[in-house]
């Protein structure tokens, strides 16, 4: 579903933020991608869902590289940011209509949607009020149901889990497991170490641009924790 | 307090720094675009400089050398003026850093004044590049004691505090008034107009109060009329003209004292409200009951104008900036047609036809109509959301074609009725009323592409208040001066042309120029691989 090859980025100036790296989301995946603060991930991230052009190598998403069909791989991808960063004069409504309206999805099916994951995420009463009032949380929910509407073959998330209540977080994993098991792709990043391990079933450590471990989480892990494991690899790494 | 002024007042300057900017940007690429663009504001900075060198020595010429102070004051202070009360409710009130400063242990008026003299600092920089040249050509024709130098220096710099704080308290009453409502930004537009309407119609009375100047009077009682008028609209000028002309320094200690009491006065009633005029902007009203009802469907391109039209009527600095020249519009056609073109032109001392006349409205009404254009800054506008377009699937066509289509579903209305009120009222005959609207449509649609190229080339998607875009911008900057520029200059083609060949034959053709040079900027931006420059 994702394949990153040999995908390197370096910024104006010399930085090299990825150094080649190699990556395969097979279809029901939960690929979980972690790594310290500036490690390369929210660069790899947004360079997968397009926001980002790179340097060297490629990034296929269902066939289609992102380089020269970027319109076909953004049809099929929906991509949670870090920071919820969305419209704040539109309301809750508005927005989610506006992302129906761009995906072209039937006004049968976003009510349909909107109704079962706004009901999910408990916003379906703030929907109606402008997005500036909401708090962080809440517009994280927006943000995360506005990706789910369109049925996405592969949900991209950058440490979607950041202002989550403890509800909206479980219901948020079981959605994910959901997408999966119809499915789906999810390729996300955390430092919810916790989280990964219960989560993912393939995890993919990245150092100073560059992945020091990867592969099937149980193998990985070997009867270690995750952290045990990520502290191990980092160091090595040094 | 004054050690925390300055600190907050630095950081501030720093973090919207040209200077700043450029000493610390890595891509030589945006670099230089910045140095050019800097050179760029040197250059506008020159000729606005050169413009009033040149107004003020041609009063020196015409022997009105003594208008010159009261002229010079005017200018400045009702550009302030209409200038700040835009500005007001992004930069005084609800500012985005308005919870980190009032949480850090900052008096409230430390926090005002901090604000009020950050746009002090911007407003005196125009001061001074009107008051130095106008200065300049005042001190050849009447050779002042260095008194007077003294004097107006001094005034240049208390000069933009009175308009501010008047501005600014009207401001803050409009916000007061409005931000109640769950229809804020409504009423804040509301108001903001009538009290620009109130400006335009005030300068309107004072000029149809005093007796018509005769060119056959005296010149020193004609300077004398005019001063009167110049007093009328800005009694400070007044007490400037007593200090300039007699070389006194009584009339500019009372200026002086009249700016900086009525300044303390505003900070200390600001002070009082401040709070609450913040909480009322800051908060929303929410309903929480929303229910999920019968939704509708619309095309992606529909979709892309509808999120432009909330983006365009969500905020009171958007709509009074962008909205100014299409009400402007309306109101020039307005008077026009209900004073009556003759009585106007009487005014002139030409005669003109009236076939050369209707060559020319188009061009008349396109400069206000266009001056504003919502496509020079509704690209950058995108900001810290341009993730969200940038991660869907639309094309940079389709992202362009929205912010297009909605400019010219905003503008076209105003252009169609200010040109058949104006038709109207003129009794154009049919077949050239049918060339001027063609000739509105074509400058509008040029207009709309050339603004987005122009957004397309200053992009500043780094705007931490939407006024850096709006007002402050060079996209913004550019779009103005060009459209200006671009119809006067076709209204001085026609004007010349107008004799030789008819206007059913002169506006077709501009049209069709006009029409081919937007095709030709659109295939350009089709062209275009990066379009963000982010």
């Amino acid at each position: 579903m994702l394949e990153i090859k040999d995908f390197t980025k370096i910024y104006k100036g010399g930085k090299c933020a990825v150094d080649h790296i190699n990556l395969t989301v097979e279809k029901g995946d939960i690929y979980g991608f972690i790594g310290h603060n500036g490690a390369g991930k929210s660069t790899t991230i947004r360079s997968i869902v397009g926001v980002l052009d790179f340097t060297q190598g490629d990034i296929l998403i269902d066939g289609q590289s992102v380089k020269t069909n970027p319109l076909a791989c953004k049809q099929v991808t929906a991509y949670i940011p870090d920071n919820p960063d969305i419209y704040e004069h539109l309301t809750g409504i508005q927005y989610l209509n506006f992302i129906a309206d761009i995906f072209e999805i039937s006004t049968a099916l976003r009510e349909e949607r909107i109704q079962k994951y706004a009901d999910l995420f408990g916003i379906t009463e703030n929907l109606g009020d402008l997005i500036s009032s909401y708090s962080h949380g809440m517009k994280q929910k927006l943000v995360i149901i506005s990706a789910l509407i369109h049925s996405p073959k592969l949900l991209v998330m950058d440490e979607p889990f950041v202002g989550l209540d403890p509800k909206a977080a479980l219901d948020l994993k079981n959605t994910m497991r959901e997408i999966c098991k119809e499915g789906g792709s999810i390729f996300f990043s955390t430092h919810v170490l916790e989280v990964a391990q219960t989560l993912c079933n393939k995890i993919a450590i990245i150092k100073k641009g560059r992945i020091v471990a990867s592969g099937n989480t149980q193998e990985l892990l070997q009867n270690q924790s995750l952290e045990e494991v990520f502290m191990e690899v980092v160091e090595d790494a040094d | 307090m004054q050690t925390r002024l300055f600190t907050l007042l630095r950081t501030q300057f720093q973090n919207t720094s040209w200077f700043q900017r450029v000493r610390y940007e890595k891509d030589p690429k945006k670099k230089n675009r910045m140095i050019a663009i800097g050179l760029l504001m040197v250059f506008v900075f020159i000729l606005l400089a050169g413009y009033c060198f040149a107004v003020s020595y041609g009063l020196g010429r015409l022997g009105l050398t003594q208008v010159i102070p009261g002229y010079t004051l005017t200018i400045t202070s009702i550009v302030t003026l209409i200038f700040t009360i835009l500005k007001t409710n992004s930069y005084l009130f609800a500012f985005p850093d308005y919870d980190l400063l009032m949480s850090l242990p900052f008096p409230v008026k430390t926090v005002i004044s901090a604000k009020f003299l950050y746009m002090y600092g911007a407003n005196l920089l125009f001061t001074f590049m009107v008051f130095l040249p106008m200065g300049a050509g005042y001190a050849i024709f009447a050779r002042p004691s260095a008194v007077v130098y003294v004097i107006w220096i001094g005034t240049a710099l208390v000069a933009p505090l009175l308009p501010m704080t008047i501005a600014s308290a009207l401001g803050a009453a409009i916000v007061l008034v409005g931000g109640h409502s769950r229809h804020k930004t409504g009423i804040q537009v509301l108001l903001t107009m009538l009290f620009l309407l109130g400006i335009f119609g005030a300068s309107l009375f004072f000029q149809t109060q005093s007796t018509k100047p005769d060119f056959n009077m005296q010149l020193t009682q004609l300077g004398e009329q005019l001063s009167q008028q110049i007093h009328n609209v800005v009694p400070l000028a007044f007490w400037f003209d007593r200090a300039v002309t007699q070389s006194r320094f009584l009339p500019f200690a009372i200026l002086c004292a009249i700016s900086l009491i009525w300044y303390a006065v505003f900070l200390c009633l600001v002070a009082k409200y401040y709070r609450s005029i913040n909480t009322a902007l800051t908060t929303y009203h929410t309903k929480g009951s929303y229910h999920i009802g019968k939704m509708k469907q619309h095309s992606v391109l529909w979709a892309l104008v509808k999120k432009e039209g909330r983006r365009f009527t969500s905020s009171v600095t958007y709509i009074t900036n962008m909205g100014i020249g299409l009400f402007l519009t309306i109101l020039f056609a307005l008077v026009i047609a209900i004073v009556g073109i003759d009585k106007l032109l009487g005014a002139i001392p030409m005669s003109l036809p009236r076939q050369t006349l209707l060559c020319l409205l188009p061009f008349a009404l396109a400069m206000p109509l266009n001056m504003c254009c919502t496509t020079c800054v509704s690209l950058s506008l995108e900001g810290k959301q341009l993730w969200i377009v940038e991660s869907l699937p639309i094309s940079k066509k389709t992202l362009l074609y929205g912010k297009m289509l909605f400019q010219l579903l905003l503008a076209t209305p105003f252009c169609l009725i200010s040109t058949l009120v104006l038709l109207i009222s003129l009794k154009a005959p049919l077949l050239l009323s049918l060339c001027c609207l063609l000739t509105g449509c074509c400058c509008l649609c040029f207009s709309t592409v050339w603004g987005m190229w122009v957004n397309l080339l200053f992009p500043n998607f780094t705007w931490t208040n939407e006024v850096e875009v709006i007002k402050q911008s060079m996209s913004a900057g550019i779009g103005i001066f060009s459209n200006l520029l671009l119809y006067f200059v076709l209204a001085a083609l026609c004007f010349f042309l107008g004799s030789k060949l008819p206007a059913v034959v002169i506006l077709p053709t501009i049209s069709l120029l006009l029409l081919l040079a937007a095709g030709a900027l659109l295939k350009k931006i089709h062209q275009e691989d990066k379009i963000y420059g982010a």
